[in-house]
């Protein structure tokens, strides 16, 4: 028992090292205390719950996952990985009460375990970047454009089975995930570039489609053709579809724009969000709110505290000699500035709206419980000293290229 | 690059990762930039005053439309207060249920976001069944305390709603054709379709609220108001009386426009007279003049809008279910009666009002009539009094019996000669008000007798033998004929047409009157004589355009100048026509290319009477907007013309031999009956016959085509008496009335009787004392 303790003791002690992954909870902790302070301007009820509750539960979650040795997270991440896939697939299974998969705004996306709503595709973007990481540390077969099939389908898995429910907002985030991923584990940028290319041009020709032949076959689904028509008659001035399919964006940029350089201040912009009615403004909308309430600089602070935290991941991934290690900071920092990235661009008017929420400020439990995983993680990864007998990490270099 | 680069970080991993960090900085940088470009400038002020903007109401103060007087300060129209019961929209559909049921289940939002569908549907369901009885309960109370039974209430509603549903269906495809128009390709309903106004506005439910009724319903709103902000459920069952409101309204009220008027029928001619007087009641008294209001229409609000499309306020602009003067006093007058509403800023936080711009009311408008002279020539004219509708001494030989007792259609002017006023302008058939508001199309869409029109300002006929008197005081004032001149009067004017241009009694004996003078030949009314005086003298004297425009200085082809949109300029022609010699020889007698107005004809005359080429007719004594003509008339009127004109004028309503002087007519006992026969007053009269075509087009199913059936061929002329009347001791003539009869037949006789009783009228008012006592 003693050795036992022995052990946590100097598992700790290695864990209270001086880190950037230290930085990294810090900026997720701000974040937090932003998100909730922004959550309790619109729905104080959620911010009781998201600070009494959730903080503290995905602040276990982290401290646990903190105690494992990087090597057990690793061999852990493919069965986790099923586990994940599992739950997804238990989600989109006919015949499963609603008291168990509810339909919450069109979407099977959550299992109610009483005590909270679990969101199994949280889970799978972090098992998804674990296992990805774990596939990816001593190969070196995707440098080859076949190579990139394995990746790719480890991305499409948990891809197809979130569409099922339907989630496209988190589905969203694997692919850029995946890339960032790709791009830091040594893939050549020529084919990432390629591959990037015919994403965007696919992209664009539905676009396209969707707003200058409406009346061709369609890819994508009726309110997905009608968020992007929404927001292209926004750009163009025109309001045809500002009370329907436009109104969420509209509303959110109005609140953007009210709040100025600094912001109205809790009481009004309570006030102000309330009388314009802005939906789901203690969620997705979570980022009108905040600069609603604190103003550009409030925006500019959140962006900041983004920028810290995926910073600093990035800075324990440069500084980790562990292939695993590297590849995962790089994916946890990819998967939140995706999602991070798409929130916020898409209630400035950037990008059309899809159902995203802005990691560590918007309510959610499962969200932050992960995000915080992802943060435990971080620091797990930062504080191990390289193993003396590990094999070396991967280093494609090539003479005449710079990131070849 | 390359090189030191690589030098510099020997890792691709970290040169990857350095790529990373870049890009991602790329994005958060114009993440920041879009952000920082929404809310700054431009773009920030106007989504902080959008923004902001909800969280006020504008409340729309109304205002009260300015009174219409007549010149001796009785009100003639008038906004008169009150208060009608308003029901949100949302409570007629019983939508409000709903959203009232939705609020309340999804305030609480942590406990909405944790339901699935099934159970948001449940609650919202149950809660809406709660809101749907509580409506219930206010019809119920509404009805029993309005005194109405429940179903009528009820219709009320139902016709409401889907009167909107209806416009609203129209407005959805008149913006999805719009939209189509616009945007060059198909456009689906579902496109445009966002509510209407009328989908979010409060609207009557009971027009007229008494002042107790006001008083109890008063007390529900206020219930539903305190239950706002109380919690417990049985208070709360009061809130749908927050889409309640009691508004002020105005009704527009016409105090003199029905009156009873007692008229003597002794002095009527022959077998109408009798000793007893008449009672008549009018309706719609001077209604053609005052004119009525309606609901605004599309253009109106388009024009004018009280709320333009950026949801600005033009307080004197116009909104759905606006009232908006139409025709008369009400239409010309609208920018100066209506005035402008008044605008309320209420936060909607604390219910305190932030700004207010205070009504302006309506101004006054004071008319130059005197409406219970109006009212008495409106009854004297009425065919219930009898000289307006067909006697046997209006019938030609060769008319059919059956045209006896048929109703004459009309109208009379009087002017105050020194002043110009219109004292009285009546139009028949009269168009009574309470017909007006309950079957307007009945009046409006009458094809045969076109109520609606103001006969007096608006219909031009050909006057006929009623111009001979200015054209003699043009040939006298022109020096174109002396006071005593002769004439040879050969019966016809032309030789070679000798049955075309005739006087009367060479077409009916075939005597010709020989040499007359001026004073002869309007006292009998010769057509040569005139005829002579444009082609022997006007026109080669002073030219072709001579007598036209001396018609133009008398105010012919011009528009008087009333303020009234309704008047007419008449016809004579542009100033560059190039009148032939016959027809300005036709127009020496009131025939050919010239159609005047009574208004016209009344105005003529009183230039005429006094000299003054340059008098206006005065219908608005208040706010002076009367014409004032851009040069003074180089026409002059000598005193010898005028004296010549007055005597002829007078010879021919008093003299025997006057064709203004008496009604022949022995069928009906009736041998030399004078026309005129008012004691005191010296009347100065000309009678016209005008001929109104040979084709006389009714469209009885008005569609604008002439249709079988729809022809009448030949019809009776029309009758015209214009008359200079004065006192017995006045110099000059103080009133000038002209009366045409539509269709009736000879002038002296058809529409001398009326003017005769007109004369009697302004006696009766005091309008003929000697002195003046008015």
């Amino acid at each position: 028992m003693s050795e036992v303790l022995k052990q946590l003791v100097l598992q700790l002690r290695v864990l209270i090292r001086p880190h950037a992954g230290w930085y990294a909870l810090l900026a997720a902790l701000m974040l937090t205390w932003l998100g909730t302070s922004a959550i309790d301007t619109v729905s104080p009820g959620h911010a009781d719950v998201q600070s009494g509750r959730w903080l503290p539960a995905a602040l276990v979650a982290m401290l646990l996952v903190m105690l494992p040795a990087p090597r057990w997270i690793g061999h852990m991440a493919y069965p986790m990985m099923g586990v994940a896939i599992a739950l997804l697939v238990f989600l989109i299974l006919p015949g499963v009460p609603s008291s168990i998969v509810p339909v919450r705004n069109g979407s099977r996306a959550w299992i109610d375990l009483k005590f909270m709503s679990f969101q199994p595709s949280e889970m799978g973007k972090v098992c998804f970047v674990l296992s990805l990481a774990w596939y990816l540390r001593f190969r070196d077969n995707h440098r080859s454009l076949t190579g990139l099939l394995i990746p790719f389908a480890f991305m499409f898995v948990p891809v197809i089975l979130i569409l099922k429910e339907p989630d496209l907002g988190s589905a969203l985030l694997f692919a850029p995930t995946l890339f960032v991923m790709l791009v830091a584990a040594g893939a050549k940028l020529r084919h990432l570039g390629a591959l990037l290319g015919i994403a965007v041009a696919v992209i664009g020709i539905n676009v396209a489609v969707v707003l200058f032949a409406p009346d061709s076959m369609q890819v994508l689904k009726g309110h997905q053709r009608s968020r992007i028509e929404a927001m292209y008659f926004e750009w163009r001035g025109d309001d045809r579809m500002a009370q329907r399919e436009g109104y969420q964006q509209r509303v959110a940029k109005r609140m953007v724009a009210a709040g100025g350089t600094t912001g109205y201040g809790k009481d009004k912009a309570a006030t102000i969000i309330d009388y314009n009615d802005l939906p789901f403004d203690y969620n997705d909308m979570i980022y009108p709110v905040i600069v609603n309430r604190w103003g550009v600089l409030g925006g500019l602070g959140v962006m900041g505290l983004y920028g810290v935290l995926v910073g600093s991941m990035l800075l324990v991934a440069a500084r980790s000699k562990d292939p695993f290690a590297r590849i995962s900071c790089v994916g946890f920092a990819g998967m939140i500035f995706t999602q991070a990235s798409i929130n916020i661009g898409m209630t400035v008017g950037l990008l059309p709206i899809t159902g995203i929420t802005l990691p560590l400020i918007s309510y959610g439990g499962t969200s932050m419980l992960f995000t915080f995983v992802m943060v435990g993680l971080v620091i797990n990864f930062a504080a191990r000293r390289p193993q003396l007998l590990a094999r070396p990490s991967f280093e494609f270099d090539n003479a005449d290229a710079i990131f070849q | 690059m390359r090189r030191a680069l690589r030098d510099l970080m020997p890792s691709m991993f970290h040169r990857r990762l350095l790529l990373l960090t870049v890009a991602m900085l790329v994005v958060l940088g114009v993440l920041g930039v879009a952000t920082t470009m929404l809310a700054t400038g431009e773009s920030h002020a106007a989504a902080k005053a959008q923004a902001e903007s909800k969280l006020t109401r504008q409340q729309v103060i109304q205002t009260k439309r300015g009174a219409i007087l007549d010149r001796n300060g009785l009100v003639l129209a008038e906004d008169d207060p009150g208060w009608e019961l308003v029901v949100h929209f949302d409570l007629l559909t019983g939508k409000w249920a709903y959203k009232q049921a939705y609020a309340d289940a999804s305030a609480d939002k942590l406990v909405w976001s944790e339901m699935n569908q099934a159970q948001r549907e449940k609650r919202v369901s149950e809660l809406q069944r709660e809101y749907e009885q509580q409506t219930h309960v206010v019809f119920v109370t509404l009805a029993e305390l309005s005194g109405q039974t429940l179903e009528e209430l009820l219709e009320r509603r139902t016709s409401t709603v889907e009167r909107i549903h209806r416009v609203q269906s129209y407005l959805w495809e008149l913006w999805r054709q719009q939209a189509e128009q616009e945007r060059g390709e198909p456009v689906a309903l579902a496109d445009v379709s966002k509510p209407i106004k009328a989908q979010t506005e409060h609207h009557v439910l009971i027009p007229d609220v008494s002042e107790p009724l006001r008083l109890q319903i008063e007390q529900f709103i206020d219930e539903g108001r305190r239950a706002l902000d109380e919690t417990n459920t049985q208070s709360r069952s009061a809130l749908p009386w927050t889409t309640v409101e009691l508004r002020r309204t105005t009704v527009r009220r016409y105090p003199m426009d029905r009156m009873v008027v007692e008229l003597d029928r002794s002095t009527l001619p022959g077998p109408l007279a009798t000793e007893e007087s008449a009672e008549i009641e009018v309706k719609g008294v001077g209604l053609h003049l005052i004119g009525m209001m309606r609901d605004v229409w599309k253009e109106d609000v388009g024009d004018k809008p009280l709320q333009d499309r950026k949801g600005r306020y033009q307080l004197a602009g116009y909104a759905d279910g606006d009232r908006i003067g139409r025709a008369g006093i009400e239409q010309s007058m609208e920018r100066w009666l209506r005035g402008s509403r008044g605008l309320r800023t209420i936060s909607l936080t604390n219910g305190e009002t932030l700004r207010e711009v205070e009504p302006k009311a309506g101004r006054d408008v004071t008319l130059a009539i005197d409406i219970r002279l109006q009212a008495q020539i409106h009854a004297l004219m009425s065919p219930e009094f009898g000289l307006m509708k067909t006697l046997p001494w209006h019938l030609r030989t060769d008319d059919p019996q059956e045209l006896l007792g048929t109703t004459l259609n009309g109208s009379a002017v009087v002017i105050d000669i020194a002043s110009g006023d219109v004292l009285a302008a009546v139009s028949m058939p009269e168009a009574p008000r309470d017909l007006l508001n309950e079957d307007p199309e009945l009046l409006w869409n009458d094809p045969i007798n076109h109520p609606m029109i103001n006969r007096a300002f608006a219909v031009p006929y050909q006057p006929g033998s009623t111009l001979k008197p200015l054209v003699l005081a043009a040939a006298v004032s022109e020096g174109l004929l002396g006071e005593n001149e002769l004439v040879h009067c050969k019966g016809y004017l032309w030789d070679s047409k000798p049955e075309v241009f005739r006087d009367w009694l060479w077409k009916a004996r075939g005597i010709a009157r020989g040499d007359i003078d001026g004073v002869r030949a309007l006292e009998v009314s010769n057509n040569p004589f005139f005829g002579i005086l444009a082609k022997d003298k006007l026109i080669p004297k002073r030219g072709i355009d001579s007598l036209p425009n001396w018609y133009r200085a008398f105010g012919f082809g011009e528009l008087p100048g009333t303020g009234l949109d309704d008047e007419t300029q008449g016809f004579l022609g542009p100033p560059d026509r190039d009148y032939q010699n016959n027809e300005v020889c036709f127009m020496a007698i009131g025939q050919g290319p010239i159609a005047i107005s009574p208004l016209q004809s009344a105005l003529a005359y009183a230039r005429l009477a006094s000299g003054d080429m340059n008098r206006n007719a005065r219908l608005v004594a208040s706010p002076v907007i009367a014409k004032q003509p851009n040069q003074p008339s180089k026409y002059r009127m000598t005193s010898t013309a005028r004296r010549m004109v007055f005597e002829g004028m007078r010879r021919s309503a008093n003299n025997y031999d006057g064709t203004t002087h008496h009604i022949n007519h022995p069928p009906s006992n009736m041998s030399g009956v004078p026309i005129f026969n008012v004691e005191g007053v010296t009347v100065m009269a000309k009678s016209g016959t005008a001929d109104p075509g040979s084709r006389r087009w009714i469209d009885f199913n008005r569609d604008g085509n002439v249709d079988e059936g729809e022809i009448e061929k030949d019809p009776r002329d029309h009758a015209w008496v214009v008359a200079l009347v004065k006192p017995e001791g006045a110099a000059n003539p103080t009133h000038a009335i002209s009366c045409v009869v539509e269709y009736a037949g000879s002038g002296g006789r058809v529409a001398g009787p009326v003017v005769n009783q007109i004369i009697h009228a302004l006696q009766r008012h005091s309008y003929l004392d000697w002195p003046p006592t008015r």
